[in-house]
């Protein structure tokens, strides 16, 4: 693992991103929803609109992110044949996956920051949200990476990518309130980004503190370790 | 030491054989062509040489690193100019190089140095996108050569290009080699292995059946006799005649001819490498 390559390879693609048309609007699309929802929305609701449309904004633009940002840039990679130009420089694959995943997580966290800004700024417990955002884009992230490492085309990527980021949006949903009946909420509470968008509904409200979130941190971090093993796996099998 | 070392290298895709138990050396400075139809497995080797690649068995060296154990300090030492023109299309030519070169530790000036040395540095801020056929290609040479390699391969460096691109990228790797990098050349087109390379090798469904010189080749394999066009007796008509070059009747009928003013052309009959490719292999290059 070489920090100098990693940071080469991060640095030129978040600069690289921007100019792929399909990554810009992926990107803007959390943000201009998040306005937009939030310019139609009453102040000083607490669990009203503004805070629903906080939560899932930070869950989406994560999952824009991680889940097609990532993937497309490492399809893309394979697809034109760069992948073969860099393979043969000093860079190895392990460097590539780490720097396109620091692009995938400085893309997360930038949009983190940008729509609390936009918004309602920092209420609740800021340390619970960021964990939330910081833990559900690396969990994001991971399954870029496994995506870029399975597949081979930006068709597929653009096809897969929309149905994983539907089921991985809509449990994010059932976690605001109301709550969905027991058998719905088991079932949703196992996918990750219920427990982001959780943990980060939890750290926006005034009561917010890191013992009412720590099973959502946990299950996250946990899913996070198991989407990483997957990705080392997925990575020997195509390297060589 | 040779630059570049193969021992009974072997290569299997799922039970087909790519690459099967070729041995060869190529010394400093050479160019050396690795020649073959398509499917021949030259381009597996290139990948093998490269590091990109694993052999199922044998061995390769390149600059003294093994391909299969020290893949991570042999790229250090080469430049590898692909067989498609892979570049960032939405950075410019300077972009690209300048991200390469990063990954190698070269400092920016490194980056004007090659792009004089192909002759893009007046088109070094314009996108990769909008470059011909033939920049492109130059800028993967420049690209290759970034790190000042030891070892330069080149896979089929001018497929695709018109006549001028050709010659011009021809030309790089006269120059190339005048300088004293080792290219590995591999190409279908003979008559670019015979201007370019010291020594060729044959590759067929993976199995190497000759390596020598083009010269040595083209006489070994040629027919020894020569066509000779003579100038019409009173019908006015030349005649052509084929004299063998090693029958004592025949040269002397040659240098009676000559002496009477009456030879209008003289051809040998030597071989191509197509065609020593083909006596060899059993088919053709296409």
């Amino acid at each position: 693992m070489h920090t100098r390559i990693i940071l080469a390879i991060a640095k030129k693609d978040i600069v690289d991103a921007i100019k792929n048309a399909y990554i810009l609007f992926a990107l803007i699309l959390p943000v201009s929803l998040s306005l937009g929802l939030s310019l139609m929305s009453p102040t000083g609701d607490q669990e009203g609109l503004p805070t629903i449309v906080m939560v899932m904004s930070l869950v989406m633009a994560p999952c824009m992110a991680g889940v097609f940002v990532v993937p497309t840039m490492l399809v893309e990679e394979k697809e034109k044949r760069t992948l073969q130009a860099i393979l043969v420089s000093p860079a190895s694959y392990l460097d590539l996956v780490i720097g396109k995943a620091l692009v995938g997580m400085f893309y997360s966290l930038l949009l983190g920051l940008l729509l609390l800004l936009l918004n309602k700024g920092f209420t609740g417990n800021a340390v619970v949200t960021i964990l939330g955002v910081v833990l559900g884009s690396l969990f994001l992230v991971q399954v870029g990476l496994l995506m870029g490492a399975v597949f081979s085309t930006t068709t597929q990527v653009n096809t897969w990518s929309s149905i994983i980021m539907l089921a991985l949006l809509i449990p994010a949903i059932f976690a605001m309130p109301p709550q969905p009946p027991a058998p719905v909420s088991t079932i949703t509470r196992l996918i990750p980004t219920n427990r982001m968008a959780d943990a980060i509904r939890i750290g926006l409200s005034n009561t917010a503190s890191l013992s009412n979130v720590s099973l959502d941190l946990l299950v996250l971090a946990a899913a996070t370790v198991v989407v990483s093993a997957a990705v080392v796996w997925a990575l020997h099998r195509e390297r060589r | 030491m040779s630059m570049i070392e193969t021992c009974e290298l072997r290569r299997s895709f799922n039970g087909r054989v790519a690459v099967d138990g070729i041995s060869f050396a190529v010394e400093r400075g050479e160019v050396f062509g690795f020649l073959g139809p398509n499917g021949a497995g030259k381009t597996t080797t290139i990948r093998i040489l490269t590091g990109q690649l694993l052999p199922s068995s044998g061995s390769a060296r390149v600059a003294a690193f093994d391909c299969a154990r020290e893949a991570q300090m042999l790229k250090s030492c080469i430049g590898v100019v692909f067989e498609q023109q892979n570049l960032y299309e939405r950075m410019t030519g300077r972009e690209n190089l300048a991200f390469f070169a990063s990954l190698f530790g070269m400092p920016p000036r490194r980056v004007d140095e090659v792009l004089a040395q192909v002759d893009l540095l007046d088109r070094a801020k314009d996108k990769a996108k909008v470059y011909s056929n033939g920049m492109r290609q130059r800028l993967v040479i420049a690209r290759a050569l970034l790190n000042h390699p030891q070892v330069l391969f080149l896979d089929e460096p001018t497929r695709g290009l018109d006549p001028v691109a050709a010659l011009e990228i021809r030309q790089m790797v006269t120059d190339l080699g005048r300088s004293g990098t080792t290219v590995f050349l591999t190409t279908h087109y003979m008559e670019e292995a015979d201007q370019l390379c010291q020594r060729v090798a044959f590759l067929n469904e993976g199995h190497l059946v000759a390596l020598d010189t083009p010269r040595s080749l083209k006489i070994a394999h040629g027919q020894r006799q020569a066509t000779v066009l003579l100038k019409g007796g009173e019908s006015g008509e030349a005649t052509e005649v084929t004299l063998s070059l090693d029958e004592p009747a025949d040269a002397r009928r040659l240098s009676d001819a000559m002496a009477q003013g009456q030879v209008l052309t003289v051809h040998s009959e030597e071989a191509t490498l197509e065609d020593v490719f083909i006596k060899l292999a059993g088919r053709g290059l296409t």
